[in-house]
């Protein structure tokens, strides 16, 4: 049970390099894993042999296997995923077109999870036992349990093609490039509203459970009830004493969070047609674009990585006095 | 916490015949005893428990319960023109055929298929549960009782690296290469739900480790396999449980997700797959009782696991972290 | 011809559907090009635009008429659905069916079908043309007035220079025409003169001429250093549209140029815009046609949402017949698909009744030749000529298990089977086969003649990308198991099926995504000859004959040898009744293509290739 100190930053950073390059090696495994060969989409019935092997030699599948993972792996991790296989453009192009949508919907849908989970947890965490409780404990998990894409159709159902009140998909309206800032701003607005709606309303659950278990832990504290007999009223004494405190666990549970939200944008980008990384990844597993596939695969990693590191190092910052290495 | 334990030492039952098995499976006898006995202590985790239990009555006795054979279609095999096109057919009672729910495309019962489908949405769940519990347990047990030793050091690294795979997609991917079957499935959803289970009980075995009763038992002279499966197993079990239900709840949602994306086996009828045919037959707006039902089953299993797991969870934990 | 004067047939309705099926052939139009299932899987390969086919008039199909353009009222921005994102916009390299959406507005076509008469070859970029079959050479004049979007005039210099440049790279989709040219060269501002490289049947016929290929701007491609990495984002044209705007995996949108394309060619387009959307699935795509945010579907769509469509008063399907059809190959390798008699009796199981009422909702039409019912001239003309073969199916496409099995046993194949106790767990039915005494999961062996391979496995598209295929291939495996033969369903997603079945031949039946077949009798020679089989499975280079079927070798030779069009069609019909005879794969069906399109437009114009694929309904499209 080491204190926080520089070497623990270091050591982090180690297990994020380490994990970057098991991630890059699982990706080559899978690579050659995969049935028939990654080029087969672009081989055709006409073509000789010769060409064939021209087009082998030109996704450097003609090389030993060592090579070729060696190869792999200084190319993967300057992101250097050569050319995707159905649209001939070097994908790392494609992912950083992808990359911004991603962070645009999931930022905020992330915060408002977070805010509105972190909320009624310290709200039912300090009112423990209350029907109340029950049935917010109750009404989270039910909503934590239903399965996203049928949440969603159904928003859609109602409030798209019903109503008519938002479209259906997609991050901006067709046919136009470009906007002056406000139209830009509401369309984002109106496209966003019922993707982060689904997201909030089935993710909350998550922060709030964390925050409810914490809020127990400190409503009986020995502050708290000082803070109390200092004539704070209750709520006061629930925001600025209770829940600040229970703040760092919520922090904690954020990186797995992160982690779990960037890991269902597969879904949640594939139903409103997002165009992110995760309906990249999708629609490039299923066209057999390997080299795009496993590029966009690789990113999402990386981003769970580098979000992970990052948190740590703020978690750090914030707080010297956490140790680390014993928590559950 | 989960209050101190007086282990009685008992002797090794060797040569004892009745007791080989009973010797055996002590460890799980305390745990499970202890666990039942926190566990009724929560109003939800109770209702949680007989939700699962009456889903599961439905998947023992789908055939009784029902109203027709799984490849029973509303007109038949071979429906005429006009017949088909009355496809898929609303909530329909009496004549010309029963079916309380309506039907799909092809005329399949809804509910049928509803009751028939809990079947995979248990065994997934369950066996994806207790697959990551049967891996994560022990490595956590290990992990922590040899903390900071090159075990536990290799253990927490593995561990490490794995959190910063994607999941979801790892499953896809992973599916994806293998081949859509349950068992892929459930294969790809415990590669990494196992993760959670490994540190929470390493977290747990490691304040267990300073325990008294511990330490006396390595006093004695007790082999640290003997340690490990008589004094911390027991104890850490119902924490293995909690995480065992949520890991359910977690592998059925998650199933759901594989099936939207179209992996998932056909070939079998889940709440997944109903709702992916829905989808590729086109009839998510049109159809709502085809729509409805098998996500408000998938929501409400899952819930129940949940309930289960936080509730547990909740009993025994009223403190936080350790 | 606009909707009000058209053959009720022609357009989808449910009372009418019955007569229509009555009418098979009559009214053929039909088919399409591209877009395998729903999800617009792509062209299947085979469709690859190489074939060398003779200028033999169409079949029955008929065109649409039209219209007069002082009447049209201009203007609109009609936005075609797609239904996956467009993959690379080179059309050297990419046969996917959404990039081709866009591709083909932009990129004019030597020739087309007279939209009028689709049996008759328009002019396009070719005004004008002659071959002399004797000498080999050619002499072409270009209609005048077509440009470049980038304003670059489109001249004979350009266009030999394309064909050049094609004649020299390898490996592009074209190879297969262009390697059929000895030479080509401007002769004048629009004169080009050629010279082919052997005796070719087909020259300028649209699809499957020499001359079939899409001409692509050469002041463009000139700067194109290597053509397989080449990927533009804008592309220049000279058929009536130049690019406007687009974002990449969302839209698409060209604008409206009518000084690009010659009068004399079409006075259109009348629309202002030509938009093309990206829809991650088909129920979005179809929920914004029925809300009129989209006006046309690209690709095909299932029977179950044509019904759907039906009822809404917006929207109007169009429903074609197919040209092309889905089969079942068979791995002619193995014991016991080595032996005819057994692969005649799978058309008794196959469940044809399921597939055409259930599945298809009547929207297909059974199969048996390798030639779709508009191809009814080719057809042998019953089941008696021009030999006796078949039929290899019950009476009313449904499982007779008694028949079956009397077929195989009292059949004098290469094998005797015999019914007895079921031992297998697979099979359901009261018995079980066979075959020379030894039990089917014994004697059912490998491509290199390994028994005991256990059951017969069907490759199978999954479900969720090919619904009804998947669910008629799970069905005839049931009715397998029903007559006593063991066999399961083996599901492998379609981009692995290439490797596995073209390359590998490691299969035992599969049952394929729909094929398009402009010519079926010329296609014969590219699937069904074993100059395209790996007889002995022993080299992994693709072939498209994964069955190792070379029976009808000689009578396909002879169709293809035949320049007279009633000796060819003779040969055709004999050829194709040997095939069925043969049973190397089973053709299922025919199935129709169906299309969605809003009432906001009219002027769709429906020749072969439906009413979204040709370039005819484009140009003419206007508001309603």
């Amino acid at each position: 049970m080491a204190r926080i100190t520089g070497r623990y930053l270091l050591n982090r950073l180690l297990v994020s390099v380490v994990t970057v390059y098991v991630l890059a090696t699982l990706l080559f495994v899978l690579l050659h894993a995969m049935p028939g060969s990654p080029i087969d989409s672009l081989i055709g019935p006409s073509m000789s042999t010769e060409q064939i092997e021209n087009i082998e030699a030109r996704f450097g599948l003609d090389q030993p296997l060592w090579i070729q993972y060696v190869q792999f792996i200084t190319s993967v991790t300057v992101f250097d995923f050569g050319f995707s296989v159905q649209t001939l453009e070097p994908v790392r192009q494609r992912l950083i077109d992808r990359l911004i949508p991603t962070l645009v919907l999931f930022a905020p849908a992330f915060m408002i999870q977070y805010s509105l989970g972190s909320v009624i947890g310290t709200y039912l965490g300090w009112n423990r036992g209350s029907k109340l409780d029950f049935t917010g404990f109750t009404a989270g998990l039910f909503m934590y349990s239903i399965p996203f894409f049928w949440l969603a159709w159904i928003l859609l159902g109602v409030f798209s093609y019903e109503l008519g009140w938002f479209p259906s998909g997609s991050m901006v309206p067709p046919y136009t490039t470009s906007f002056d800032w406000l139209t830009a701003v509401v369309e984002l607005l109106l496209h966003m509203t019922i993707p982060v709606l689904s997201l909030a309303l089935v993710g909350w659950a998550g922060p709030m459970l964390v925050m409810r278990t914490t809020m127990q832990d400190v409503v009986d504290a020995d502050y708290v009830d000082f803070a109390r007999a200092q004539g704070y009223d209750e709520p006061t004494v629930m925001t600025r004493f209770g829940a600040r405190n229970a703040l760092i666990p919520v922090v904690t549970q954020a990186i797995i969070g992160i982690a779990f939200m960037i890991d269902g944008s597969v879904i949640v980008e594939t139903v409103f047609s997002w165009p992110g990384i995760g309906q990249l990844l999708v629609n490039a597993i299923f066209s057999k674009d390997l080299p795009t596939a496993l590029a966009a695969f690789y990113t999402l990693g990386v981003m769970i990585v580098v979000l992970r590191f990052f948190t740590d190092v703020v978690y750090t910052l914030l707080d010297p006095r956490i140790e680390f290495g014993g928590e559950a | 916490m989960a209050g101190d334990v007086g282990d009685p030492v008992r002797p090794e039952a060797e040569g004892a015949t009745s007791g080989g098995l009973r010797e055996r499976l002590y460890p799980f006898v305390v745990g499970a005893r202890r666990t039942w006995g926190q566990f009724t202590q929560s109003r939800l985790g109770v209702i949680g428990l007989l939700v699962i239990a009456a889903i599961t009555a439905m998947a023992v006795f789908a055939p009784v319960l029902a109203p027709h054979p799984l490849e029973w279609q509303a007109f038949g095999e071979n429906p005429t023109f006009s017949e088909a096109g009355k496809l898929p057919h609303p909530p329909a009672f009496g004549d010309p055929f029963f079916a309380p729910l309506g039907t799909d495309s092809l005329g399949h019962g809804i509910l049928t298929q509803l009751i028939y489908g809990s079947r995979t949405a248990l065994f997934i769940g369950i066996a994806a549960g207790t697959l990551s519990s049967l891996v994560g347990v022990p490595l956590g047990i290990v992990s922590g009782y040899y903390s900071n030793s090159w075990i536990d050091e290799s253990i927490q690294r593995v561990v490490d690296v794995m959190y910063g795979l994607p999941f979801l997609p790892l499953v896809i991917v992973l599916v994806f290469i293998n081949g859509v079957t349950t068992f892929n499935i459930i294969m790809g959803i415990v590669a990494k739900s196992w993760l959670n289970n490994a540190i929470v009980i390493r977290g747990q075995v490691l304040s267990l480790s300073e325990r008294p009763f511990v330490e006396a038992a390595e006093a004695s002279g007790a082999s640290d396999g003997r340690i490990m499966w008589r004094h911390l197993l027991p104890n850490v079990l119902p924490l293995g449980f909690i995480y065992l239900a949520q890991d359910a709840a977690f592998a059925i949602l998650i199933q759901a997700s594989l099936a939207f994306l179209g992996l998932a086996d056909f070939t079998k009828v889940s709440w997944g797959t109903m709702l992916q045919w829905i989808q590729v037959e086109g009839y998510i707006y049109t159809a709502p009782w085809w729509l409805f039902p098998p996500g408000i089953m998938i929501a409400l299993l899952a819930a129940s696991f949940y309930f289960i797991g936080y509730s547990l969870e909740d009993v025994m934990n009223p403190g936080g972290g350790s | 011809m606009t909707e009000q004067t058209e053959e009720p047939a022609d357009r989808f309705d449910r009372r009418d559907f019955v007569q229509a099926g009555a009418l098979a052939g009559m009214f053929g139009v039909a088919g399409c090009l591209g877009g395998g299932g729903e999800g617009g899987s792509g062209e299947s390969a085979t469709a690859s635009p190489t074939a060398t086919a003779s200028d033999t008039p169409e079949s029955t199909a008929t065109g649409t008429e039209l219209e007069d353009s002082s009447d049209v009222k201009t203007g609109g921005k009609p936005v075609v659905g797609l239904g996956a994102e467009p993959q690379a916009f080179n059309p050297l390299v990419t046969s996917d069916a959404d990039a081709w959406a866009i591709m083909d507005q932009m990129y004019p076509y030597p020739t087309a079908r007279d939209p009028e008469d689709v049996t008759v070859t328009a002019p396009f970029v070719f005004n004008e043309w002659s071959f002399d079959p004797e000498s080999l050479e050619g002499e072409v004049t270009l209609t005048e007035g077509f440009q470049w979007s980038d304003g670059e005039p489109l001249t004979a210099e350009g266009v030999a220079w394309w064909f050049n440049y094609l004649m020299e790279e390898t490996g592009h989709r074209y190879e297969g025409n262009t390697n059929q040219i000895e030479s080509i060269e401007a002769t004048g501002e629009y004169e080009l003169s050629f010279t082919l490289a052997s005796e070719t049947a087909a020259v300028f016929t649209p699809e499957t001429g020499v001359f079939a290929v899409p001409i692509l701007p050469a002041h463009i491609w000139k700067e194109v250093d290597d053509y397989t990495k080449y990927s533009p984002t804008e592309l220049v044209g000279a058929q009536g549209f130049e690019w406007a705007d687009s974002s990449a995996g969302n839209w698409y949108e060209l604008k409206t140029n009518p000084d690009l394309l010659p009068d004399e060619i079409h006075p259109g387009p009348y629309v202002d815009r030509l938009r093309f959307r990206v829809f991650g699935d088909m129920t979005t795509l179809i929920q914004e046609l029925k809300n009129g945010n989209v006006d046309v579907t690209y690709s095909s769509i299932t029977p179950n949402r044509a019904f759907q469509l039906q009822d809404t008063d917006s929207v109007k399907v169009w429903n074609s017949k197919s040209r092309g059809y889905n089969y079942i190959a068979h791995n002619m390798r193995r014991v016991p698909f080595d032996d005819k008699t057994f692969r005649q009796s799978l058309g008794f199981v196959y469940p044809f009744n399921y597939l055409e009422n259930q599945l298809r909702r009547g929207l297909t039409e059974p199969g048996d030749y390798v030639a779709a019912k508009v191809y009814e001239p080719w057809r042998p003309d019953s089941f008696d000529e021009p030999m006796d073969h078949g039929p290899y199916k019950t009476d009313d496409g449904q499982l007779d298990v008694a028949q079956a099995r009397e077929f195989l046993t009292n059949a004098d194949g290469a094998h005797d089977y015999t019914f007895g106790p079921v031992e297998s767990s697979q099979v359901t039915g009261d018995k079980e086969i066979r075959v020379d005494g030894e039990l089917l999961t014994e004697a059912h062996t490998n491509n290199d003649g390994e028994g005991g391979q256990g059951p017969i496995k069907l490759i199978i598209t999954p479900p969720s990308t090919a619904p009804v295929e998947a669910r008629a291939g799970a069905r005839f495996v049931e009715n397998l198991n029903e007559v006593g033969i063991p066999a399961e369903t083996q599901p492998v997603a379609e981009g692995s099926q290439n490797s596995l079945v073209w390359a590998k031949e490691e299969f035992d039946m599969w049952s394929s995504g729909w094929i398009w077949m402009p010519k079926p009798h010329m296609y014969m020679s590219f699937w069904l000859t074993s100059s395209r089989a790996d007889m002995e499975s022993n080299s992994e280079d693709f072939n498209l004959n994964p069955m190792g079927y070379g029976n009808a070798d000689d009578l396909v030779a002879d169709v293809m040898s035949t320049f007279d069009p009633e000796t060819q069609k003779q040969a055709t019909k004999e050829a194709l009744a040997r095939v069925y005879e043969d049973q190397p794969a089973l053709v299922t069906e025919y199935p129709n293509r169906l299309h969605a399109s809003s009432n906001a437009f009219d002027g769709w114009v429906k020749v072969p290739g439906g009413i979204t694929q040709n370039p005819w309904t484009y140009l003419n499209v206007h508001q309603a």
